[in-house]
């Protein structure tokens, strides 16, 4: 207050300058201008519908909006899932082909297994399997196996419609002529089992074989059997049906004896 | 219809412009009406050019045609509408690049530099018999103000509003708006003691 009474004279000069009033058509000019800008904004919201289709363009119209960024990144998705699609048909039609390559040997493999089984059928009659029967229950009595035995039974096994040309000479043999061994199998010591090359039967050296324990030479027995199946797994599906014949010969022949006692 | 016819005058400007928000344009002319001529007032003793400021008093209209909606009642309406037209005015001189050069004491803030007013011998106010040579000077006087003492100044003893009121407008402190006002008029009794003897 004191501030005002201290400049009173310039307030009241202030005060008293003239009213500058508005023009007479300042109201018109005012609605002239409401006017103009109402209609600028009925253009600029009819604007947009009219424009909106020819500038939108493919993605535009795709996509209902013109922001690059979500065009860019639904473009990206849309190449993604392509390469992910065409990725994922690849590895299938890989897989397809896999399994014809490694199912055709297995049919292959079993086709020949029937037919096997039928020439056995048709080929071995009861009384043969029973005289082999009776050979291998002989050479059990005898304690002594010799492959030239074995190489017999095989090869009449083979001219009987078998067509692998196996024999037992394969199949780790026992060496029992050694000093060692001799002496082991006195004190009831196992003998050493080596395996032996796979050799022709008609190169190959008769084994020298002496006697030996009836239970140790069955032992032996299974153990040579066992280990030629291993071995004749790796060498493929149709060494392993002549196992699997022989292991049934085996039973057969265990079962003769069984009866036999 | 007629006794339906609400009376404009009697409501105050707050009730008008609240009578605008719910979309009735009499309200609005109601408001022209009353603002109009103090606005332009206002307008000129800031920008000192009656064009602009009849430019700017349309404009302000014009703003508040769009943004009546922005107007909460936690302030009167003058202080709001005097706010808009400020802040345009200040655009508008900052856009013609008038802001410094009219602004002559912007040169001299420290105020050792008087205003170029016409000598005792060419213009006297006892001579001159036409008062609107008189309101140039002093319109002159006033546009050669720093802007932050000319707008107080204008508020105050032009446009007669309280300090609380120009406070709220050029958001100041109350203390702040005191000062610039005293020191404006103390400025403008130098710029125009070659016009006018200080009484004592």
């Amino acid at each position: 207050m004191i501030q005002e009474e201290k400049h009173l004279d310039i307030r009241e000069k202030l005060l008293s300058l003239p009213k500058v009033k508005a023009s007479e058509n300042f109201e018109s000019k005012l609605l002239s201008k409401i006017n103009l800008e109402e209609a600028q904004a009925n253009n600029n919201t009819s604007k947009p519908q009219t424009l909106e289709n020819p500038n939108k363009g493919f993605f535009g119209n795709l996509f209902g909006q013109k922001n690059p960024f979500v065009i860019a990144g639904v473009s990206f998705a849309i190449v993604a899932i392509i390469l992910i699609g065409i990725y994922f048909v690849n590895t299938s039609e890989t897989d397809l082909t896999k399994i014809e390559t490694t199912s055709i040997p297995e049919t292959d493999v079993i086709e020949e297994l029937k037919s096997a089984e039928d020439t056995k059928s048709e080929q071995l009659t009861d009384a043969e399997i029973m005289r082999e029967s009776k050979e291998v229950a002989s050479n059990d009595v005898g304690n002594v196996t010799t492959p030239g035995n074995r190489n017999q039974s095989s090869n009449e096994f083979m001219g009987r419609g078998y067509t692998d040309s196996y024999n037992y000479s394969d199949s780790p043999s026992i060496e029992l002529s050694t000093p060692e061994a001799e002496s082991d199998n006195q004190r009831g010591i196992s003998p050493t089992v080596k395996p032996r090359e796979r050799t022709d039967s008609r190169t190959a050296l008769p084994p020298r074989i002496s006697a030996m324990p009836n239970g140790n030479n069955r032992v032996h027995q299974e153990e040579s059997v066992s280990s030629t199946k291993d071995s004749q797994m790796k060498r493929g599906n149709i060494r392993e049906i002549n196992v699997i014949e022989k292991n049934d010969l085996e039973n057969l022949r265990e079962k003769i004896i069984n009866l036999d006692n | 219809m007629d006794s339906k016819k609400k009376d404009y005058k009697s409501l105050t400007d707050e009730q008008l412009i609240f009578e605008f928000q719910q979309e009735d344009v009499e309200a609005f002319n109601e408001i022209v009406f009353r603002y109009k001529d103090r606005l332009v007032n206002f307008l000129f003793r800031y920008t000192g050019n009656r064009d602009d400021s009849e430019d700017l008093a349309q404009d302000t209209f014009l703003k508040l045609y769009r943004s009546k909606h922005l107007y909460r009642e936690i302030a009167k309406f003058s202080t709001w509408f005097y706010t808009i037209a400020i802040n345009l005015a200040k655009t508008n001189l900052r856009k013609k690049g008038r802001y410094n050069a009219i602004s002559i004491s912007e040169f001299d803030p420290d105020g050792e530099k008087d205003f170029d007013l016409p000598a005792k011998g060419q213009i006297s106010p006892d001579d001159s018999a036409n008062a609107s040579i008189e309101n140039e000077f002093i319109q002159n006087a006033i546009n050669s103000l720093n802007e932050k003492f000319r707008e107080v100044i204008i508020l105050r003893d032009i446009q007669d509003l309280e300090y609380e009121e120009i406070a709220q407008i050029t958001d100041l402190p109350l203390g702040t708006v005191k000062s610039r006002i005293n020191r404006g008029r103390e400025r403008l009794k130098e710029l125009l003691s070659d016009i006018y003897k200080p009484s004592n």
